[in-house]
């Protein structure tokens, strides 16, 4: 509609455009696409397509014309073409257009740049489609994500839109390859499609698994460098033993033989006196560590990647230490590079955690809310559900922010876990736009529990009720819910955005379950009562270490292990958490801290005898407050920061 | 105190509300400063380890008589091996024979001392008497601070049940409140250390660009206030953006190490590498425990020298933890931007570097283009000196020729 309005004006413009642009590499120019991507309703138009078609290296299986697929006809038109078009003076509008050697003077404006490169996004998006059509599951799926992030920097890249159009460029160039591909045989596409799967796998989990097989792979490597290093010095200190007695003996058995006629005191003491280094040896032997009777050593390979994990995780306990000079030496080797690679490790795994937790939580609220496992749709969709007041006074110079909401609507449709993903990976900025959002879309989700609950709607059975009033209560809405807007029946208008701040509290109970666990785990494996096998996973999971309670047996130290790394990783999510409820604490403190201040200013600039008493004062008490708040939110953030 | 009245002296007296308020700030400022925090940390470890030394003491007295019985029993065995031994002697007996026997006994004798003294509760050290006392207040406040510091050398444990329910709510409190204290002292320390490094290193570079700027006609005065640039606001490489070099960083922690190694090999009497050893299981804050400072200050009867070390080396830990935190703070950025660049490398990481991030852009007479690696750090005058280096030129619109340009 708004691109009928438009298309016909360009034509000449594009012509001359075409007679001084080379063709870039590739077929699908984006440009040239979105000339070919018609208005909605697929009719071609009548003018220019021999010369696009001349212009355009011939592609092997779509039409010259590639239509829009009906499902992308389907979708809403992009809202700001729509208020260009209709706010728009026609002056302005040739600013629109795509950049031709004549447009120089009147000067390209980052609109037109935005608008630019939505259309090259359709572009795309129909040798997509047709590349789908071709057999192919959604190649593309990547060049999405990125678009995303690319959109949230449109506000200052007007030449970082015409980079990423460069490079769409050659993304589409790609595309092409893959439509000559459709044509191989089923073998070949098999092969092609797992070799695409496992690199996707490996693109989206490389942190995730590969880190910790770097990890397990760095243990077990440091393992046997310290066996390497140390298993001699321990044989050596267990021979030495052995040496001491064999030589007690034989000197008792001399004695025996030369002095048989002495009297008992005076061989009494020579005994001893032959006694004495044997003990010491003992003594010295045991101070080390090694107990030479008994056949356990203590540098086999369990108790070694024990000791490994030890001194990455920082935990250190200390009954397992290097006696030799080599052995100290590579520990400090090995604790240098060790250590970072343990920290970027739970770092990550502390996203992860918090990653899973949200969509846990997320579909928990889900089932109360619908009372079914059904996906639903995440849309924003509560624009559609709001008055339209408030898109339509959008001045034209704010076009670039609609506009990546706007990507984001296109994607919403096809690309669902895409858009699960992408939240987390979203910016402060973003983040700050939704909020708003997420009151109002909140407020309306209680709004929903409450009829389910009220209307007692027929799967919910009391315990979810209740557990939905927990949830609820986690989500913690202080406002009061607004009368309820006019909702559809259908569920398709049942709003979740996962991009939100959990509750602190479900943090530190799960984190608190897992010790609990492990406390009971650990009561089972060895002779610990709870509250000792708490004392041991808390100085443990502080990475204090103490070492006066470590498991004895192999196995379940490499349990420990992966149980501490575990854990220790929980912490993280938990730190991640309350870094994200401080950060915003911290903000919202300042703010009101301005605030006030801004009040009590104006207040001493009116006169101090003219400000009423009463007031000042509970405004001071607010200042107070406040200043508190910062200071604490301030401590704790750098305390968060180092900790991560 | 009732409101009214205190609304009222409020009126009366008018400005002693807002001088309250200064009051405050000035207590929380001092608070968060670095010697407040610092004081707040000594006075916390003090504290601990006077209680620790109430909680653990008379259990530690138990233990020590526990030991002696122990220490006793394990004599008792001696004295009867040699019993024993000159039994043997009255026998007649071949020399395998003898030696048989001999050994038996002694290995159960081995198994004896080892099974009694493994107990770590008792630490056993061949003697009846001696008892070397785990909680005298300089340990207890070594292990106050070590456990804080989340080292835990473990050389020193507490054993009963109220001092480990003590520890747990002690480390819940103090581990945060050190850390604090630390990313504090970390943060001051790389500010200065920044600081210290652009007005040293950096200084000279820039006097040399400025020189090789400067027009050719340019006096010696104009030369000399070439020297004169404010902090912060240099052009070219400004202290606030300067970086300080990984090297420059990895040499500043290895010389600390260094600088323990010789500090501790002097006065605790290691050779040089397991005293760098003990160094880094410290500042890690690994702490095995095999070594644990304080052969120098056993017993604060040693006189002032004891208690010099004993602060000396509490306070080595705590600012080599906070050096290393400095570093990390300055290497972090520079880092994960090269650990990226060689995962893009090696083909692993996906390039997704926002294009604005990767290019930087000059101004020239055609429109904005790429700035080349010679332009971008290069010593080569820029045409456009004034724009600050990642400035964005999107308010300039640029002309058409500069974007085909790109896309080529």
């Amino acid at each position: 509609m708004n691109h009928t309005e438009r298309t016909p004006e360009p034509r000449g413009r594009f012509l001359d455009l075409g007679a001084h642009q080379q063709p870039r590499r590739g077929s699908a120019d984006p440009y040239v696409a979105r000339l070919d991507t018609p208005p909605a309703g697929g009719t071609p138009p009548a003018g220019g397509t021999p010369l696009m078609s001349m212009r355009r290296p011939p592609r092997p299986t779509t039409p010259s014309t590639t239509p829009v697929s009906p499902a992308h006809s389907g979708t809403p038109p992009p809202r700001i073409g729509a208020i260009q078009s209709e706010s728009m003076p026609a002056s302005r509008r040739s600013s629109l257009l795509p950049p031709g050697l004549d447009s120089r003077r009147s000067s390209l404006t980052k609109k037109s740049l935005t608008d630019l490169v939505q259309d090259a996004r359709k572009g795309i998006k129909s040798v997509t489609d047709t590349s789908m059509k071709a057999g192919q599951k959604n190649p593309f799926a990547y060049v999405k994500d990125k678009t995303v992030s690319v959109s949230g920097h449109m506000k200052d890249a007007t030449v970082g839109a015409s980079q990423w159009v460069a490079s769409q460029t050659s993304k589409t160039a790609k595309a092409a390859m893959e439509q000559a591909k459709s044509g191989l045989s089923i073998g070949e596409k098999l092969t092609l499609f797992t070799v695409e799967k496992i690199s996707t796998f490996s693109r989206k989990g490389f942190t995730h698994v590969f880190m910790f097989l770097i990890l397990a792979g760095y243990t077990a490597l440091g393992a046997l460098l310290f066996i390497a290093l140390e298993a001699p010095h321990e044989n050596e200190e267990k021979q030495d033993i052995e040496a001491e007695r064999t030589r007690l003996v034989e000197a008792l058995w001399e004695h025996h033989v030369q002095n048989q006629g002495l009297n008992a005191s005076r061989w009494e003491g020579m005994i001893y006196g032959l006694l004495r280094p044997y003990d010491e040896q003992l003594y010295h032997s045991w101070s080390v560590g090694i107990s030479p009777d008994t056949e356990d050593r203590v540098w086999t390979f369990w108790k070694a990647m024990f000791f490994c994990s030890t001194i990455t995780t920082t935990i250190g306990y200390g009954h397992i230490s290097p006696r030799t000079n080599a052995g100290k030496a590579l520990t400090i080797v090995y604790a240098i590079l060790g250590i970072p690679i343990f920290l970027i490790l739970m770092a990550d795994f502390g996203k992860l955690f918090t990653r899973l937790l949200k969509s846990l939580f997320v579909f928990v609220r889900k089932l109360y809310r619908t009372a079914t496992c059904r996906r639903v749709r995440k849309t924003r969709a509560v624009q559609s559900v709001k008055p339209p007041s408030t898109p339509s006074p959008t001045p034209p110079l704010a076009v670039p922010e609609s506009t990546s909401t706007d990507f984001e609507k296109h994607e919403d449709d096809d690309q669902g876990q895409l858009r699960e993903r992408e939240p987390f990976l979203s910016e402060e900025r973003r983040r700050n736009e939704r909020r708003k959002e997420d009151k109002g879309e909140e407020d309306e989700g209680g709004d929903d529990v409450r009829e389910k609950t009220t209307g007692g709607a027929c799967c919910c059975s009391s315990w979810k009720r209740k557990v939905s009033e927990w949830c609820s209560s986690l989500c913690r809405r202080k406002k009061a819910p607004e009368p309820p807007t006019p909702e559809s029946e259908e569920e398709e208008d049942l709003v979740i955005d996962d991009n939100f701040n959990l509750p602190i509290t479900l943090a530190l109970l799960i984190l608190l379950l897992y010790i609990m666990c492990g406390c009971f785990i650990y009561t089972m494996w060895e002779n610990w009562t709870y509250f000792e096998a708490f004392y041991f996973i808390f100085i443990s999971m502080t990475t204090i270490g103490f070492g006066d309670y470590v498991p004895k047996h192999p196995a379940f130290m490499m349990m420990t292990t992966v149980y501490l790394v575990f854990g220790l990783a929980l912490t993280a999510m938990c730190i991640n958490i309350i870094q994200e409820k401080l950060t915003d604490t911290f903000r919202h403190a300042s703010v009101k801290l301005k605030e006030s201040f801004g009040y009590i200013m104006a207040a001493a600039s009116q006169g101090e005898e003219a400000a009423l008493p009463e007031g000042k004062e509970v405004e001071i008490a607010e200042v107070h407050g406040s200043q508190k708040a910062k200071a604490g939110a301030n401590a704790d953030t750098v305390t968060v920061k180092k900790e991560t | 105190m009732t409101l009214p009245s205190f609304n009222r002296m409020v009126n009366n007296l008018g400005g002693p509300v807002r001088k309250s308020t200064s009051c405050c700030k000035t207590f929380a400022k001092i608070l968060l400063s670095h010697l407040g925090l610092f004081i707040l940390v000594g006075v916390y470890a003090a504290v601990g380890a006077c209680l620790y030394l109430t909680l653990e003491r008379s259990e530690e007295e138990k233990r020590r008589f526990e030991k002696q019985l122990i220490s006793l029993d394990i004599s008792d065995s001696k004295k009867y091996i040699v019993n024993y031994v000159w039994f043997l002697n009255t026998q007649n007996l071949t020399k395998a024979d003898y030696h048989l026997q001999v050994m038996k006994t002694l290995r159960i004798f081995h198994d004896f001392v080892v099974k009694t003294s493994s107990d770590p509760n008792i630490n056993y050290d061949g003697h009846v008497d001696s008892w070397e006392y785990d909680w005298t207040f300089p340990k207890s406040l070594l292990f106050t601070v070590t456990s804080m510091a989340v080292i835990g050398y473990g050389h020193i444990a507490p054993k009963t049940y109220k001092g480990r329910i003590f520890t747990i709510f002690y480390n819940v409190v103090g581990i945060p409140l050190l850390l604090v204290f630390l990313a504090n002292i970390g943060d001051f320390f790389a500010k200065s250390f920044k600081y210290i490094y652009s007005r040293v290193c950096c200084r000279w570079c820039r006097l040399r660009r400025r020189i090789a700027e400067a027009r050719k006609g340019a006096t010696l005065l104009e030369k000399r206030t070439l020297w004169k640039d404010s902090v912060g606001y240099e052009t070219y490489m400004s202290t606030a953006k300067v970086e300080v070099p990984i090297a420059v960083n990895l040499s500043v922690i290895s010389a600390y190490l260094m600088m323990g190694g010789a500090v501790f090999s002097a006065w605790e009497g290691w050779d040089l590498l397991t005293a760098v050893y003990f160094t880094l299981i410290t500042l890690t804050t690994i702490g095995f425990g095999d070594l644990v400072p304080g052969n120098s200050f056993l017993d604060l009867e040693d006189g002032f020298m004891a208690a010099v070390k004993m602060a000396v080396t509490v306070l080595f830990c705590l600012f080599g933890m906070a050096l290393l935190s400095m570093c990390i703070t300055l290497m972090q950025e520079q880092l994960v931007n090269r650990t990226r660049w060689l995962l893009t490398q090696l083909g692993i990481l996906e390039e997704d570097i926002d294009p604005m991030e990767k290019y930087k852009y000059k101004k020239t007479k055609l429109g904005t283009v790429m700035e080349t690696r010679t332009e971008r750090d290069g010593n080569e005058r820029l045409q456009l000196t004034n724009v600050e280096e990642g400035e964005s030129t999107a308010r300039r619109p640029p002309t058409v020729v500069s974007i085909s340009q790109e896309v080529m």
